[in-house]
């Protein structure tokens, strides 16, 4: 690996770093700040950071703070000394933290937004959520029925081949049909890539991610990490399809020479 | 005053195709919102800008290439990885910075390997970045962290998104953001915010297990009858 000096102190990413100094495990905690190396982001974009934290205000700031609340609130404590067990005993699926985020910052209408392929786990959490006293409102991301051609789909690039009628995903329609119901927080269920930065971008409430969809591992997207160097996930790496030790050695060759 | 929309308990779903390529015929409910909400729509696609109708194009194209077409129909080929990975191509991104959590550091590594052997240029930024105290920057008591006394570092993602998007990033890929911390991101970036992992601290990351399988505790402590009871024991939330 390549001295993080020699680089220009921005560039340097934090899967590189070896001093770790925010790393967050309780023995490290216990003994107070550390002092950052000069690579470090904390350091090398200091300004950028301190022009970062004026940006939570009021209701940021409330949102930050439940959401904080609710990371801790994921592990079991030791009833004894008030700390985390250890090793960490974690408690919540994410299905129920979105619901007690939403309690905790008291939110009332919650906006949906899925892909029709997943309308049935839509439905069941639409019935969840209002079960849990949430008003809820959904909407599916093919809403508005607009014809791929609108957005310059040729007939070649579309799904079902030429001349069938597909209608286009939309993250903006759904973004903007929640806006129009002014619901307090969104909840994005399998949104494909694209359209959930299209919905990042034009929704006006916060909007957390729950589920995301992956077409081979159904919805086990990290998969597409963990199984690259086998061969059913070494299409991620690479276009041959290689032997997973040859992919592996390289892979770190890489990274030495990065 | 209509109905509310719900899309989730919509059963002819007019507003899509069948596996053919033909549009589903019916009646749609009264408070579809392509009935009620028109000029809404309206609008919303007027807002498209240049580089908005860019991405839909994109990411179009990419869920089409996502399959391959074998005689019997279509096989789902590109995995999440690969799909990001098509989008920045299509979209002529150079540099992809990957916003993570602490605990995903390692996938993150892997992550950043295979971009660059994809030909991208990579950041990588974890959430603890400035090291703002919790306690004191958030308001919270004492007993609310996992290490009383300690130094406990907020998850800071707004300052993950400004310092990627200084360092040149043209699109933010998180992976592994809590609950919050993600909407976060995405509501303050500047750069297209894609999504690639959640979070899931009990079902390996993959929460639609909490959905999908009637067998397991979470999906039954979900679908009960009884609402989950929030309540505050000791400094920290809890749900039964």
């Amino acid at each position: 690996m390549s001295e993080p000096e020699e680089k220009d102190l921005s560039e340097v990413s934090c899967v590189d770093c070896k001093a770790w100094a925010c790393f967050p495990d309780v023995s490290t905690v216990k003994k107070g700040r550390r002092e950052a190396p000069p690579y470090c982001p904390s350091n090398a974009q200091r300004e950028v950071c301190e022009q970062a934290l004026t940006k939570y205000t009021d209701k940021t700031l409330e949102f930050a703070r439940s959401a904080a609340l609710i990371e801790n609130a994921c592990y079991a404590i030791d009833p004894n000394t008030g700390t985390a067990v250890l090793p960490m005993v974690t408690l919540h699926p994410r299905a129920e933290e979105i619901i007690m985020l939403a309690k905790v910052a008291a939110y009332k209408k919650l906006g949906l937004a899925f892909c029709v392929e997943l309308q049935k786990e839509a439905e069941l959490y639409t019935n969840i959520l209002e079960n849990n006293g949430f008003d809820v409102v959904s909407v599916c991301c093919k809403t508005g029925a607009i014809p791929k051609e609108e957005i310059c789909v040729t007939e070649e690039e579309k799904l079902y081949g030429s001349n069938s009628e597909e209608t286009m995903c939309s993250g903006l329609i759904m973004a903007e049909l929640l806006n129009s119901e002014n619901t307090d927080m969104n909840i994005l269920m399998g949104l494909c890539v694209g359209q959930d930065a299209l919905f990042f971008k034009y929704a006006e409430a916060f909007s957390i991610p729950f589920a995301i969809i992956d077409r081979v591992y159904g919805g086990a997207t990290m998969e597409g990490i963990y199984q690259v160097f086998n061969s059913w996930g070494n299409r991620n790496y690479t276009d041959q399809i290689t032997n997973g030790f040859e992919l592996m050695r390289s892979a770190w060759l890489k990274r030495e020479g990065a | 005053m209509a109905e509310k929309m719900q899309c989730s308990k919509c059963d002819v779903q007019v507003c899509t195709v069948d596996s053919s390529g033909r549009r589903l015929q019916g009646e749609a409910p009264s408070w579809c919102p392509m009935k009620t909400k028109a000029d809404v729509i309206k609008r919303a696609m007027a807002k498209y800008t240049d580089e908005d109708r860019k991405i839909a194009h994109a990411a179009a194209v990419v869920e089409s290439e996502a399959y391959l077409r074998e005689p019997w129909g279509l096989k789902p080929y590109a995995t999440r990885v690969l799909e990001i990975i098509n989008f920045a191509n299509k979209m002529g991104y150079k540099k992809i910075g990957i916003a993570c959590c602490f605990a995903s550091g390692w996938d993150a590594g892997i992550l950043t390997n295979i971009f660059i052997n994809r030909g991208f240029n990579v950041i990588a930024r974890f959430c603890k970045v400035y090291q703002v105290q919790n306690k004191k920057f958030l308001g919270l008591k004492d007993e609310e962290t996992l290490v009383p006394g300690g130094y406990q570092s907020m998850c800071n993602p707004i300052c993950q998104v400004d310092t990627l998007a200084d360092s040149g990033c043209e699109l933010i890929v998180t992976h592994g953001q809590c609950t919050g911390h993600d909407a976060l991101l995405g509501k303050f970036s500047q750069a297209p915010v894609t999504v690639l992992g959640v979070k899931d601290r009990v079902l390996a990351h993959n929460p639609l297990v909490a959905l999908t399988s009637p067998w397991n505790q979470y999906y039954r402590k979900l679908t009960r009858k009884e609402p989950l009871e929030l309540v505050y024991v000791n400094g920290h939330y809890r749900s039964y």
